[in-house]
């Protein structure tokens, strides 16, 4: 059964380290989303399960076979290619079978599976067409039909909805996720959509740098990201520089920039200690004038972005940082407009604090 | 079949097969090809003493290699002024007829250029050509240069317009209409935007038209035939070519002019090899002058009627230079043998067999280089991508490839004629009795490059990600070759097979370099046109024409209707 298992897998391209030392354990079934920003080494990942590319060292097990030395033809997997790579000089048909043809599969299970695969994209009737024909969404059911109809449990996705256009994407992911559930796949999707991941996977591993930043699931990574990269990454948030004043038994009392208090539940650090402080954009609250209590802050409106269901505004704090606060438009009781004086606030609880990082903080925070 | 393809997919069959391709390219093509430099250094007592002490061979020499490299030059200019704005109308206009004009100038290139050479001489030469419309009683061209110019072009300019259109196809119009929305006229976008972009296409244009100007020996030797000058001129692969059939004819001056030939031939490798990298140089740092505008003038000249007049210019060379006079020798024919000069007639047995020794020798040439080439072309390609321990062998290969198609064919005829009587002298005796196999390697040995060079350039474009979907849905190597690769890159194989083909039908020069007593359709051609046999030359000439047409054509419909499996 295809479990997948990497052991201190390292792949380097010359001087680049793409996979460094990663180690990763996927269940039999399970739908793994691969996050991380462009070249922490997802697609690589993805390579190197499939046997495109081989690890400079560490152990690749896919079921209980250690694979290293297996080329891709002989490690039963299927793979979504970002540009869907379907065959041009082949028509639909003869794609998708393309797998039972080249595995010299008799014809009636080559037929059976064949057409059973491209009616659950719902593509029977377009059998004949040659895929410059299709549509992008047509294109991306036919690659799937394609990698599934050679008989594979583990399917590997690299960016599969990457080339289409955005509501189309919100819609096949939902469809993808189902047809895996229903063939009891194990599903390794690579993105760096992070709504796709939040609401399709079973667990997101967060990529980053070639080696495993967390793994979790889109819950855990939400409210329990483990560093201020994750934080970042998964969901927004806003990142304020500080250094610890007190340290009591359940919280933390700190001084941001311009010597403004906040209390935060923290005992992990110690006094004098550099942190930052990472609260969600939507657990900001937002009141008109200067109301004063615990990590309430004041400052001026300088931007407003309405997103439909949300509001966004962009504070700046009388001590120069910026804010922001994410408001669901259906809760605004209160409308603000640029260079209104407010007060953002949230609560002890919503906030988590971290280290500062060693390599600064707008470093962590690039997804370049 | 299961089996067999299994075996063969492993990585030890794999390595073993690379390594015969590579091993047959550096022995039966790479050796051959530059063994003549070696004898330069082994022979250079015989040279020394026949040649360089004799001052009447030294200065002959010296004035064919000159001659010779003016001619290349100045075909190499003129395709060039004239072939630009072709490939122009051809890659960014679009107008009835354009595929008409499309096949028109790829034409020439599946004519053998002896043919097309003497179609042309006929024309500007004869009195039954150009000259009627003037009432001349001589033909129109009086000086040997430059009919062998007129001659050359014909057959250059196609691989000039190729390579610079194809480049042009290359380059994104939307560079050019950016920079027109900034304000650019037409002009000045294209010669401030896409022409500096260009320069890759031009170095292989001028590449292409010099060495086949350089190496051009049956047409150049009908040229000067037809023209029989009172001054001789002499021309480096003619030179080099007489000096071979004589030496055959009369043994006892073997001696001298073996090592003649053999020093003319290095002297025109080296040259022309100085010379090309002498000009990549001076194209890839030569800046295209784009700082200074002038917008008036070049709006002026962006306007309809200064664009028409280059449409026009380019359509009349195109014409009257190119088309009109290349087949003119079907008129000519057609008057019959009362206006041409005759004397002899045309021996169809003979000619008969010399044309299926031409074709047999083409179709095996092209065959071996196809088994052999493709796969050099994808290692190639493979080698480059991956960036493994063998990128360094891959990239040698990749420019050692290209050798055969530098060295001017005749050169590269009589180094290979002196490597095999060599090696056959010593190893297999039986070749040196056989010139049929003799002259097949010859031509396998200067076609390799356009299957190699064809195929490889259509791998390159090909989405490697293919090849993963074909791996990952369970294909093997060769299956994933058979399946995917082959039948998309098709097109491209079928292109350089024609070429190979058509280029070993029409050599001249590099199967009389060889072996002189070898007679093939060209040889003879040449030979009837030195009896001043115009009439049966002509017609000889139009059945080669006809027959390799046919040949092409159906090549092309049989491969296109057969679906690879």
């Amino acid at each position: 059964m295809p479990e997948v298992k990497l052991v201190n897998v390292t792949k380097r391209y010359r001087k680049i380290t793409a996979i460094d030392h990663l180690n990763l354990h996927i269940q039999d079934g399970e739908y793994i989303i691969i996050l991380g920003p462009t070249g922490s080494g997802k697609t690589t990942l993805l390579r190197l399960i499939a046997g495109l590319v081989k690890p400079d060292e560490g152990a690749i097990y896919i079921g209980s076979k250690l694979v290293n030395d297996l080329p891709p033809e002989e490690r039963d997997v299927g793979y979504v290619f970002q540009n869907f790579a379907l065959f041009p000089h082949l028509t639909v048909w003869q794609n998708v079978t393309f797998g039972p043809r080249v595995k010299r599969w008799n014809r009636e299970r080559t037929m059976s599976l064949g057409w059973e695969m491209l009616e659950m994209v719902r593509l029977a009737e377009r059998a004949d067409a040659y895929p410059h024909e299709l549509s992008g969404g047509m294109q991306q059911r036919v690659a799937l039909a394609r990698a599934l109809t050679a008989g594979t449990k583990l399917l590997l996705l690299d960016e599969p909805l990457g080339a289409l256009d955005a509501r189309l994407r919100v819609e096949l992911r939902y469809e993808l996720k189902k047809f895996v559930n229903d063939l009891g796949l194990t599903a390794i999707h690579v993105t760096h959509d992070q709504e796709e991941a939040m609401t399709i996977s079973d667990r997101i591993v967060v990529l980053r740098g070639g080696r495993v930043e967390q793994v979790g699931s889109p819950v855990e990574l939400y409210l329990n990201p483990k560093s201020v990269f994750v934080a970042n990454f998964v969901g927004e948030a806003n990142f304020l520089e500080g250094v610890i004043e007190e340290v009591g038994k359940y919280k933390a009392d700190i001084k941001i920039r311009g010597d403004l208090p906040l209390s935060v539940p923290d005992v992990m650090h110690q006094k004098e200690e550099r942190v930052v402080v990472a609260v969600r954009l939507e657990n900001m609250v937002l009141k008109a004038g200067e109301v004063t209590g615990i990590n309430h802050l004041f400052g001026r409106v300088k931007k407003i972005r309405f997103l439909g269901i949300s509001m966004r505004y962009d504070v700046q704090l009388d001590n120069g940082d910026m804010i922001t606060a994410k408001i669901p438009t259906a809760h605004v009781t209160q409308r603000f407009n640029v260079g209104d004086r407010v007060t953002v606030s949230f609560a002890p609880e919503q906030a988590v604090v971290y280290s500062y990082p060693a390599e600064g903080l707008a470093k962590e925070l690039s997804v370049g | 079949m299961d089996r067999i393809e299994k075996t063969l997919s492993t990585r030890w069959c794999r390595g073993l097969w690379y390594a015969l391709v590579v091993t047959f390219f550096v022995v039966f093509v790479l050796i051959p090809t530059i063994y003549v430099l070696s004898y330069a250094i082994t022979g250079w007592d015989a040279i020394n003493s026949y040649v360089l002490s004799d001052p009447i061979t030294v200065g002959l020499i010296a004035r064919s290699l000159l001659t010779s490299f003016e001619i290349a030059g100045l075909v190499t200019l003129v395709d060039f002024l004239t072939g630009l704005p072709m490939a122009w109308i051809l890659v960014r206009r679009r107008f009835k007829g354009k595929r008409f004009i499309d096949t028109l100038i790829d034409m020439p290139l599946a004519v053998p250029t002896s043919a097309l050479g003497f179609s042309v001489a006929l024309f500007w030469a004869s009195r039954g050509g150009v000259a009627i419309l003037f009432g001349l009683s001589n033909g129109l061209i009086s000086s040997p240069l430059l009919l062998v110019m007129m001659v050359h072009l014909a057959f250059s300019y196609p691989y000039m317009v190729r390579s610079l259109a194809a480049i042009l196809e290359e380059i994104d119009i939307s560079y050019e209409i950016a920079a027109r929305t900034l304000g650019a006229a037409p002009l000045t976008a294209a010669r401030t935007i896409t022409l500096p972009l260009f320069k890759a296409g031009l170095v292989t244009g001028i590449i292409l038209s010099f060495a086949r100007s350089i190496s051009e020996t049956g047409a150049t030797m009908i040229a000067l035939t037809t023209l029989a000058s009172v001054e001789p001129v002499v021309i480096a692969p003619v030179v080099i070519a007489s000096w071979k059939s004589i030496a055959f004819q009369n043994p006892e001056l073997a001696s001298k002019l073996i090592p003649a030939g053999a020093f003319v031939s290095v002297a025109l490798i080296v040259l022309a090899c100085i010379l090309l990298v002498f000009v990549k140089i001076f194209v890839t740092y030569t800046k295209i002058p784009t700082r200074k505008v002038w917008p008036k003038t070049e709006r002026f000249l962006s306007r309809s009627w200064p664009m028409q007049l280059r449409d026009v210019y380019a359509y009349l060379f195109l014409f009257l230079a190119i088309i009109i006079p290349g087949f003119f020798i079907f008129v000519y024919a057609a008057h019959g043998p009362s206006v041409s000069v005759t004397s002899g007639s045309l021996d169809w047995t003979q000619f008969w067999s010399s044309l299926n020794a031409s074709f047999s020798i083409a179709a095996i040439a092209t065959l071996i280089n196809l088994v052999l080439g493709m796969p050099m072309a994808i290692l190639i390609v493979k080698g480059n991508r991956e960036k493994g321990k063998m990128r360094g062998l891959t990239i040698l290969l990749d420019n050692l490839v290209n050798i055969p198609m530098i060295i001017p064919t005749v050169a590269l005829g009589f180094s290979l004629g002196l490597f095999w009587t060599m090696t056959s002298r010593l190893y297999f005796p039986s070749l040196a009795q056989n010139p049929f196999w003799l002259i097949v390697l010859a031509h396998v040995a200067f076609t390799y490059p356009f299957i190699v060079r064809s195929v490889s350039g259509a791998i390159e474009e090909l989405d490697p990600t293919f090849e993963d979907a074909a791996k990952t849905l369970g294909a093997r190597p060769l299956e994933v070759f058979r399946h995917v690769i082959l039948p998309i890159v098709k097109s491209s194989i079928l292109a350089g097979a024609i070429m190979t083909f058509t280029r070993s039908l029409g050599e001249t020069g590099a199967t009389m370099a060889v072996v002189p007593q070898m007679v093939t359709a060209p040889v003879y051609i040449v030979a009837l046109v030195g009896r001043v046999a115009y009439y049966e030359a002509a017609l000889a000439c139009i059945v080669l024409i006809v027959v390799s047409y046919t040949v092409v054509l159906a090549i092309r419909y049989l491969t296109l209707r057969v679906k690879v499996a």
